[in-house]
């Protein structure tokens, strides 16, 4: 059984620090306006910088919004005809966070209510979707929904796949990272010499793919995913996996690398990832396409920045518009191209990367969807 | 859509408590990456060197992720001690699957699922649709559930705190010989009663082949 049918981003909502909608979102990435506040309650005796959702509602309640949403934009979506596949790395964790440090104990909270599995669980029962399936791989777990998304579309196993990219910002992942010392206590600078971490961020991106164009869709041409076999946190130094995931991913989509325009860099803003990153995409790309981290507006997202970050890509392609790479002032890099303001410019194709703990990669490549 | 695999090797282990014959020194013999290990990991790596594959692309599973790691980070920040870092590294749900990758040397496809009871179940799914794409793939569950607070969660009878399963399997064009009866195996964790009913199959007498059909 071999791939034959192209896949399509068709539509998406999302919901992150930076903007409770992805127009609300990409308005707010092209001003360059970074949407990280000081937060206490999350690490002791220390104000974190984060990308916290500004709404009081719970987080499970944006979700069902955001697939609701979602709905409202895909008329032709069946949901009792149509698989979910979660990325998140956190599920709901933070439902156990607030039962154990409120009452000191777990008996009040059952499993079910804090796996991974919990965000599948809470959209398949309330809108009948056919059925679901949870990837958790760190930073990369949407991406490589996306990945599975393609894999299941292209092979005629389903018309329509709907992907959630969620992860809420938990104690546990703020207190973790700083522990590790790639937390920022500032804005993180992503690309940037002076950069010294990651802002931790949550965020909500659902997103429909399937097998036939619609208005405004992007086409996911190919995605490569690879293994670093190095680190648990760290990087390979020579970029070997992030190499072969973005090479896999050009292969797969039938393109060389002369002819992505905007590569949307996992670019967590710390001291490896930056650094390996931008020596990769040089090596591979040399210095000709645009490239931007979007997580200095809104913060690391986890595992739900593939499918947040895709949603932004797509919009870049069908707007027109690269995004500036923002809290940049001397790149770690001086051969690669970050504009410093947002660029209208023709998009037709863009790479986006989401790299994680564990050393996994996964690279996508997004083409413009032309009239026919 | 169903897709057929072929089960060309299996491995289990399992222990009310915890495993203690997992071959750790033999599996991983840089001491202070063995010492890192969660005990997913080992389970993982044991399963793994039993059916002999580091290579092959990988779909792992577990239903409750590195659960001693992650209570002790609640219960390090509940008492308003530091986090371990280490506890932190380890805490992630695909750290089994990053262990495999670095012992293994393997830099290919590896990926983790985590759904809760139906962890083999999506497991087996992802496994059949990228056993069009890759010619074998290992697919593995593995669970510990030996922690100290495990009895406040453990409301479902599960008597086997540490268990795991590894099929080594490929995609085949051959009709099937067994379909998943949705089998029931008291004392186990659920997550991992699909794999365990395919590897029943496997040990019965006079079985010359597995072939499985999965519906997608």
């Amino acid at each position: 059984m071999k791939p034959r049918h192209k896949v399509y981003l068709n539509a998406f909502s999302c919901v992150c620090a930076a903007g409770s909608n992805i127009e609300e979102i990409f308005e707010t990435l092209l001003r360059g306006n970074s949407a990280i506040t000081n937060q206490s309650g999350y690490v002791d005796g220390a104000i974190m910088p984060l990308g916290k959702i500004p709404s009081e509602r719970d987080f499970f309640e944006l979700l069902e919004e955001n697939v609701l949403s979602l709905l409202a934009k895909t008329p032709w979506l069946v949901p009792s005809e149509t698989i979910v596949l979660v990325g998140s790395s956190v599920g709901g964790m933070c439902r156990a966070e607030k039962t154990f440090f409120g009452e000191g104990s777990l008996k009040n909270i059952t499993i079910e209510e804090f796996s991974i599995r919990a965000i599948a669980d809470e959209v398949v029962e309330k809108f009948g979707f056919k059925s679901a399936l949870s990837f958790s791989t760190a930073c990369t777990s949407s991406s490589i929904a996306i990945d599975f998304a393609v894999d299941l579309i292209s092979r005629g196993l389903y018309k329509t796949v709907v992907v959630i990219g969620a992860d809420e910002l938990s104690r546990s992942a703020v207190n973790g990272f700083d522990r590790l010392g790639i937390a920022s206590r500032e804005l993180t600078r992503p690309f940037d010499v002076e950069r010294n971490g990651i802002n931790v961020a949550e965020g909500i991106a659902v997103l429909a793919l399937s097998s036939s164009k619609t208005l405004q869709c992007v086409e996911v041409m190919g995605c490569g995913v690879s293994s670093d076999a190095y680190n648990i946190t760290h990087p390979h130094p020579e970029g070997e996996g992030a190499l072969a995931a973005m090479n896999q991913a050009l292969q797969a989509a039938g393109l060389d690398a002369s002819s992505i325009d905007y590569i949307n860099a996992h670019g967590t803003g710390t001291i490896a990832n930056d650094e390996i990153e931008s020596a990769s995409i040089e090596k591979l790309f040399g210095g000709h396409p645009f490239v931007v981290s979007t997580k200095a507006v809104t913060g690391h997202t986890l595992g739900a920045c593939g499918a947040l970050e895709a949603a932004i890509s797509a919009m870049s392609i069908v707007h027109n518009i690269i995004p500036p790479c923002t809290n940049l002032k001397t790149p770690v890099n001086g051969s690669l191209l970050h504009p410093l303001e947002s660029i209208q410019t023709e998009v037709n194709y863009v790479l986006s990367n989401a790299f994680g703990f564990g050393g996994g990669n996964v690279s996508l490549v997004l083409g413009k969807v032309h009239a026919d | 859509m169903q897709i057929n695999l072929e089960i060309l090797g299996f491995a289990t282990v399992e222990d009310p408590q915890k495993c203690t014959t997992l071959n750790e020194k033999t599996v991983v013999s840089d001491m202070m990456l063995r010492r890192r290990l969660t005990r997913n990991a080992r389970i993982a790596l044991y399963l793994t060197d039993q059916i002999g594959d580091f290579t092959s692309p990988i779909v792992i599973g577990n239903a409750y992720g590195e659960v001693a790691e992650t209570f002790d980070i609640l219960r390090s920040i509940a008492a308003h001690e530091t986090v371990s870092p280490t506890a932190f590294q380890n805490s992630v749900h695909n750290t089994p699957a990053s262990y495999l990758s670095i012992v293994g040397q393997n830099k290919g496809y590896i990926t983790t699922v985590s759904d809760l009871y139906k962890t083999s179940t999506s497991v087996l799914k992802v496994g059949a649709v990228k056993a069009l794409k890759f010619e074998t793939l290992l697919l593995i569950v593995s669970d510990s559930i030996d922690f100290e607070r495990v009895e406040e969660l453990n409301r479902c009878g599960i008597t086997l705190k540490e268990c795991g399963v590894a099929l080594q399997v490929h995609h085949t064009q051959k009709e099937a010989t067994m379909t998943l009866s949705g089998k029931v195996y008291d004392g186990y964790s659920p997550s991992i009663w699909p794999m365990l009913e395919i590897v029943e199959k496997m040990r019965e007498r006079n079985v010359s082949e597995v072939i499985v059909s999965i519906e997608i």
